[in-house]
């Protein structure tokens, strides 16, 4: 029938349980996924070029993700119950939640990552490498696991779709490597006494590179983007009503504007276009554009995804 | 998803067990919201939470109109997702099919509240433990119908075990055409409707999806 | 577990709270059938706690209930499944009875004025010196001989009016004013001037057929819950459940707005406000012209022919009633039809009719709608009320034989009670000086039409010397008070009650403290009969018992329930019906009608000595009648969880509803180019309103319609929709106050405590019966 037969006339009122700090929890596990792959990528390519990247990536990827679970900590109600979730004995959690095996990743990731870190920083390639593989896989899993959480919620027609966890990789990578060009721009500016102007040179065109290597995962995110939001268009009402949030509704300044506009489509110019390509200015806005797109990102999903009503 | 069996089990079974279930059978409800607030005086349910509510709608052109009612609460699923979410096992399912929380393990992450498609989860902002309907299992326990059933003023409300097939909700429902909310998301709800409108069950239907107000969880 | 109508005749000697006990104990044994009511456990024990069986009165139609308690405090009311009416049902606001008892801002202590009177200041003082202080004021009034400048006003209170008469006459004062009994003054003189009874009992259980004229039983009515029940039954098609395996019974409501009932009729049909009798009577037209009438019903048992009533009838068509009453004449043709050939069927009128200008014209026209159709006290037809009454116990004063100055009888020859509403301003036009103004349980500033002026006089030395308020809230008029005294509630006094029956048996009911009386509020009985005692000078012999006593002696004339054990057993069991005693239908067969002609006087001399006309008749609305295209009617109804002004404090009644905008057709809407939610201004000849916009569809285009119980300016912080720290940490969580400050009040919808709209309805009342009308405003809408 018409929508507008009907009138709502009395409902209880419509709950968000999960907040901006739950939005902002996934962005930091993503930030450190992102950071942590790149800084293996750097050492384990090979490239001795890249290896000051590496080192950015080993000390970023810990640091967030330790900041990461203090927003779940002061999210939950019972944040003096956090213990329950670290039992991990059988009969006192359940293996088939996704937060169960969260915990467990977020104990085991942090960990190798510290200790990858200290390899890289104490020069031991071979160890670095060693914990380098254990971590690729703890890192892609913590983020990963979030995209589980999401795509969990049954009932969220936004939320409930195998995409999510691919997408949320893929954005963790976006994400990542724009700190990562933050970071190495940082260091390329203020901390390069004592280089040469070849070094420092060098440094640049990785940074370049760093670039278009972004660009090529905006594009990728961007089609799964498309894919999600195609599907949402044909889905059932509710994924209607979630696409009608993000397009034309109450998240479409969030969604189209700063997560698609802002955040890929203007920092995919800019790092093609051989003018801001090759500038450190243009890369510097680009990533911090990259960066607050993403994070719009999970604010639409996290909050979109909720804002459907359910009853 | 485990395969759907009907619920009510056959009348032969010797070791059956007991499976409670609410029939509202929507012909008999007049809308008077006394199942929501006997809800809050049973169970302490602190203002702004509801365990139960009724929905009201109106719909149709002037001059056919009429008023439809949708009351709700937690489906007590066969196979809820609150519980395959909930990561401590705070949330449990006993054999009579009621799904309940342990208070004292509840970590209060909310998880299961993003999860159950039918939003009848909340956190007690006085406790800051979630809760929802229960059943009542205090009181069926203790051999009474369910606060809102005792005192449902149209007497839509039918309690009992599905799975005797002398009680009378299993007559009910073995002679009635009975539907659930959501059956498409395999949660096999227990909370079965009579007459539902499918614009009362619609939970978007009506709403300004782009002005719904929020509550804050806790 | 079912719980039916012939079980119920079987049930309760063994009495209510045994028989749930034993119920109980084998419920565990054998652990299969669960028990419907009367019984608690506590949640935290899981032990079962003590009922304390009684008689709810959040409204009048006075439910049985049971009080639950765990360490002296009241946790949990829940229905009595042995009231024979309610058979353990209970609505929204007679759960929510545990909110009105443990209101924080309730009045616990007497209190007097200090400073300027409505400035807010009190001092709390003791009862000593409350009784003090009246009995000293009393005493000079009678000292002066003028005992009428004496006024007592109790609102609504059918329970304790013959208690709070009793104190005024015995006092020697004419000046006792308490609100008509079930359904208004303008039901009660129709009902009387035609088969001589208050009221109808519609025994709709039976029933094939309801036609509702402005009623919504679902939300409102003096019975409600008892009523509402039946209804629903009657239209059950629910297979297996063997008592309820009967034919749905048809549902037609008439409603200038769809309502829960309307809305869930099978049909619904709009109508211009108070011009129901028109349509009734272009419906007996029909069942006449059809030759459907029961003829010999007509011929035996009313005071007119059937051939001389088709004469009468003639004119009223159902084209002339579609051009009123915009309700097609098909419609009219075809649903008389249906009605006359579904016997037993039976109408149902309340507010909508009775509370218009044509209030007791209407209700007639509607009446005989049923008389013609012989459906008079048949099962499942219109039935007289079945109900016991009580002794007043002896020595009784004499009614004074000074006549009021005050009850506005003297326009309203026929009208059977005061005009309530009228009271106060009467006093201010200076018909009788007063000394000494006593309400109990009544806030004129709040539930008059024109409330700002009841401010006005109130707020008056001159006019209204000394007001002492006998409640239990600070109410809207308590604030004005130079004494309040605080008054036990409903939960926590003793008071007999004989509600009409639904199983047309009639039966006792015995409301009990399931508490003690909190701080030093004292039941209304108790106050009175310590003040008459105080008084003295001959006052004390009529009130030679406590409560208890008088109660005695109330059901002392009830040989059946004396012989059961009296007051000792409805005390155990708060409920008595004989149970030797079948269903009564028909009951005029033997006795006749309580008329002057012992018939249905559907030819009525009282009225046509009064210069009225005798026969049922359509009277056009005089305002209405010069009703503008700028103009709409405004009606005001019932909220489902609401009881007129006294439930607003309660908090889980208030969380579902707490504001109340006019509800508007979209037709309309466009007009006035009005969208949802817009803010606009209400304007009537007595003032105007601030409120939001609801564009809906089920309301006539020429209608808007606006719920009561909203709007409460005092009474308490919850009913206006304020948070605060108390000892219950809800009061803090409460939700829909607005936000004041800040870019998104604006955007607060359904937020707030509403508006009152009775300050906008001008003091007006039925010519005949004397009700105010309340349906009958004319007001114009502008956004602001
Ligand atoms: N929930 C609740 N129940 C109550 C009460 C309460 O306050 N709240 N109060 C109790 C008391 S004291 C009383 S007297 C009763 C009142 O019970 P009712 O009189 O039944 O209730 P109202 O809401 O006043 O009016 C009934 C309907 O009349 C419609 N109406 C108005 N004008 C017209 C008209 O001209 N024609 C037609 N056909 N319809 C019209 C209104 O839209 C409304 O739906 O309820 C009792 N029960
Ligand atoms: N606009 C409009 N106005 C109407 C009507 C309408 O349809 N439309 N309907 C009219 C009708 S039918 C009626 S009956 C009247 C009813 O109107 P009222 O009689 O004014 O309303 P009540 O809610 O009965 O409350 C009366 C007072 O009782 C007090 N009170 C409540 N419970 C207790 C208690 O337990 N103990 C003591 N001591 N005090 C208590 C409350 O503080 C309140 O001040 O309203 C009339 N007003
Ligand atoms: S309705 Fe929701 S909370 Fe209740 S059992 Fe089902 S999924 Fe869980
Ligand atoms: S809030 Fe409590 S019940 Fe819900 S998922 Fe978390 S621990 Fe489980
Ligand atoms: S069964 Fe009990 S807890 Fe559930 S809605 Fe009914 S009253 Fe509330
Ligand atoms: S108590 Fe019964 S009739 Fe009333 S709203 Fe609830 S389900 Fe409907
Ligand atoms: S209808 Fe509701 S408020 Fe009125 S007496 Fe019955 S239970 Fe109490
Ligand atoms: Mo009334």
């Amino acid at each position: 029938m018409d929508p507008s037969n009907v009138n709502l006339l009395y409902n209880s009122p419509h709950q968000i349980p999960l907040g901006i700090l739950l939005a902002q929890y996934f962005y930091l596990t993503g930030l450190s996924a992102g950071s942590f792959v790149v800084s293996v990528i750097a050492i384990l390519g090979g490239k001795t070029e890249y290896k000051p990247l590496g080192k950015i990536g080993a000390v970023v990827a810990p640091l967030c993700l330790i900041l990461a679970p203090m927003n779940l900590l002061v999210e939950m109600a019972q944040p003096l119950r956090a213990w329950h979730l670290m039992t991990y004995l059988p009969g006192y959690i359940n293996p088939k939640s996704p937060i169960t095996y969260g915990v467990m990743l977020l104990t085991a990731y942090p960990i190798s990552a510290i200790i990858y870190a200290f390899f890289v920083y104490t020069g031991n390639m071979k160890m670095s490498k060693v914990f380098a593989i254990i971590g690729i896989p703890l890192a892609i899993s913590v983020h990963g696991y979030t995209g589980f959480i999401i795509a969990l919620g049954k009932g969220r027609a936004l939320w409930n779709t195998a995409l999510m966890p691919t997408l949320f990789i893929v954005s963790a990578m976006v994400s990542g490597i724009a700190l990562m060009i933050l970071a190495a721009i940082i260091r390329n500016v203020y901390f390069s006494q004592g280089k040469t102007e070849e070094e420092i040179e060098a440094d640049r065109k990785l940074i370049y590179g760093l670039g278009k290597f972004l660009g090529a995962v905006i594009i990728f995110d961007l089609f799964l983007i498309l894919n999600a939001v195609l599907v949402l268009l044909t889905s059932s009402k509710g994924a209607w009503h979630a696409a009608e949030l993000l397009l034309w509704g109450r998240y479409s300044l969030d969604f189209l504007g700063v997560e698609i506009l802002l955040g890929s489509v203007i920092p995919l110019f800019m790092v093609f276009y051989p003018k801001t390509a090759t500038s450190l200015k243009g890369l510097t806005i680009a990533s911090i554009l990259v960066m607050v797109g993403i994070y719009a990102m999970r604010y639409s999903v996290v909050i979109g995804g909720q804002s459907v009503p359910l009853h | 998803m485990p395969e759907k069996s009907s619920p009510i089990a056959p009348a032969d079974d010797e070791k059956r067990k007991t499976r409670y279930a609410m029939v509202i059978d929507l012909r008999h409800c007049v809308g008077c919201h006394s199942c929501s607030v006997a809800c809050k005086s049973e169970n302490e349910v602190p203002l702004g939470k509801f365990r139960s509510w009724v929905k009201v709608i109106e719909k149709g052109r002037y001059p056919d109109v009429s008023r439809q009612f949708l009351p709700s609460l937690c489906n007590n699923c066969a196979n809820p997702i609150c519980n395959r979410n909930c990561p401590v096992r705070a949330t449990y399912i006993r054999p009579d099919g009621i799904v309940g929380v342990n208070q004292h393990r509840c970590i209060g992450c909310m998880y299961c509240m993003a999860s159950c498609p039918y939003d009848v989860r909340y956190i007690n902002p006085l406790r800051k433990i979630v809760q929802k309907c229960f059943f009542c299992d205090h009181r069926v326990d203790k051999g009474l119908e369910p606060a809102c059933v005792e005192t449902c003023l149209g007497k839509a409300r039918i309690f009992g075990d599905i799975n005797d097939p002398n009680s009378e909700i299993a007559q009910v429902m073995s002679t009635n055409p009975v539907v659930t909310l959501k059956p498409d998301l395999g949660t096999e709800p227990h909370v079965f409707y009579i007459a539902a409108d499918y614009d009362a069950m619609d939970p978007t239907s009506g709403v300004d999806i782009n002005f719904i107000l929020f509550e804050e969880p806790y | 577990m079912k719980f039916s109508r012939r079980t119920f005749l079987q049930l309760g000697a063994a009495g209510a709270a045994s028989l749930g006990l034993d119920k109980i104990l084998q419920t565990q044994s054998d652990a299969m059938e669960l028990i419907m009511g009367g019984a608690e456990v506590s949640r935290t024990t899981g032990k079962h706690l003590k009922p304390i069986p009684s008689t709810c009165l959040n409204c009048y139609a006075r439910c049985g209930n049971y009080g639950f308690n765990a360490y002296g405090t009241l946790i949990k009311i829940g229905p009595n499944p042995e009231h024979p009416n309610s058979r353990g049902r209970m609505c929204a606001k007679g759960q929510a009875g545990l909110n009105l008892v443990y209101d924080p801002d309730r009045i616990l202590y007497p209190m007097k004025r200090v400073g300027p009177r409505g400035e807010g200041k009190w001092q709390r003082i003791t009862w000593e010196e409350a009784y003090h202080e009246v009995a000293d004021r009393m005493k000079a009034v009678m000292a002066s001989g003028r005992h009428e400048e004496f006024v007592f006003q109790s609102d609504r209170d059918i329970t304790t009016q013959d208690f709070t008469r009793r104190f005024v006459h015995a006092f020697g004062s004419p000046n006792a004013f308490v609100n008509h009994p079930l359904g208004g003054p303008n039901k009660q003189l129709a009902q009387q001037l035609t088969w001589g009874a208050d009221f109808e009992i519609p025994d709709v259980a039976n029933s094939e057929y309801m036609l509702i004229f402005g009623s919504n039983p679902f939300e409102a009515h003096y019975l409600r819950t008892s009523f509402v029940q039946r209804m629903v039954e009657a239209r059950s098609i629910r297979r297996f459940s063997a008592d309820l395996l009967r034919p749905k019974a048809k549902m037609v409501t008439f409603d200038v707005r769809v309502s829960q009932t309307s809305g869930r009729s099978d049909e619904w049909h709009p109508i211009i406000p108070g011009t129901d009798g028109l349509v009734a009577l272009a419906m007996c037209h029909v069942i006449m012209e059809e030759g459907m009438e029961d003829s010999s019903f007509i011929n035996t048992w009313t005071n007119y022919s059937p051939d001389a009533l088709k004469q009468h009838l003639k004119d009223y068509t159902p084209e002339l009633a579609e051009k009123i009453s915009g309700v097609p004449a098909r419609e009219i043709r075809r649903i008389a039809k249906e009605f006359a050939s579904a016997k037993p069927s039976t109408t149902i009128s309340t507010g909508g009719v009775t509370k218009h200008w044509n209030g007791v014209y209407s209700e007639r026209c509607v009446a005989l709608l049923n008389i013609i159709t012989g459906n008079i006290d048949i099962k499942g037809g219109y039935c007289l009320p079945k109900y016991y009454t009580f002794n007043e116990p002896g020595p009784v004063p004499p009614v004074p034989r000074m006549k009021s100055r005050l009850n506005g009888l003297s326009n309203y020859p026929l009208a059977m009670t005061e005009l309530h509403h009228n009271v106060l301003p009467m006093i201010k036009e200076g018909r009788q000086r007063i000394k000494i103004y006593m309400t109990y349980q009544h806030n004129p500033v709040y539930s008059n039409p024109e409330g700002k002026m009841m401010e006005l006089i109130l707020k008056d030395e001159d006019l209204i010397p000394y007001y002492v308020c006998i409640d239990s809230f600070m109410t809207e008029s308590a604030a004005l008070a130079d004494l309040v005294l605080p008054a036990a509630t409903y939960i926590e006094r003793m008071e007999v009650e004989a509600p009409p029956a639904f199983e047309m048996v009639p039966f006792v009911s015995l409301r009990q403290p399931m508490i003690p009386p909190l701080g030093e509020s004292v039941p209304i009985t108790d106050i009175l009969i310590e003040m008459a005692r105080r008084l003295g000078g001959g006052m004390e012999k009529y009130f030679k018992f406590d409560t208890e006593g008088y109660i005695r002696e109330r059901i002392s004339g009830i040989k059946p329930l004396m012989d059961a054990g009296g007051l000792e057993y409805l005390k155990k069991n708060a409920v008595f019906y004989d149970k030797t005693v079948e269903p009564q239908y028909e009951i005029f067969r033997e006795k006749g009608f309580n008329t002057p002609s012992g018939k249905i006087e559907i030819y009525s001399r009282r009225m046509e000595e009064q210069g009225f006309n005798p026969l049922p008749s359509y009277d056009p609305i005089p305002v209405h009648q010069t009703i503008k295209d700028s103009e709409l009617y405004m009606v005001i109804h019932q909220w489902m969880v609401h009881t007129h002004d006294r439930t607003a404090n309660c908090m889980w009644l208030s969380e579902i509803v707490h504001d109340n905008p006019v509800y508007i057709n979209s037709m309309t809407a466009k007009k006035f180019d009005l969208k949802n939610y817009d803010r606009v201004k209400v304007i009537s000849k007595a003032g105007e309103m601030e409120t939001s916009v609801r564009v809906v569809e089920g309301i006539h285009p020429k209608v808007i319609a606006i719920g009561d119980s909203c709007g409460h300016w005092g009474f308490g912080r919850i009913a206006q929709a304020e948070a605060f720290k108390s000892q219950d940490p809800n009061t803090h969580l409460l939700w829909w106050g607005k936000e004041k400050e800040g870019w998104w009040a604006e955007e607060e919808r359904d937020r707030g405590s509403g508006v009152h709209p009775k300050p906008i309805i001008p003091i007006l009342s039925d010519p005949l019966g004397g009700g105010q009308c309340w349906m009958d405003t004319k007001v114009r809408i502008v956004k602001v």
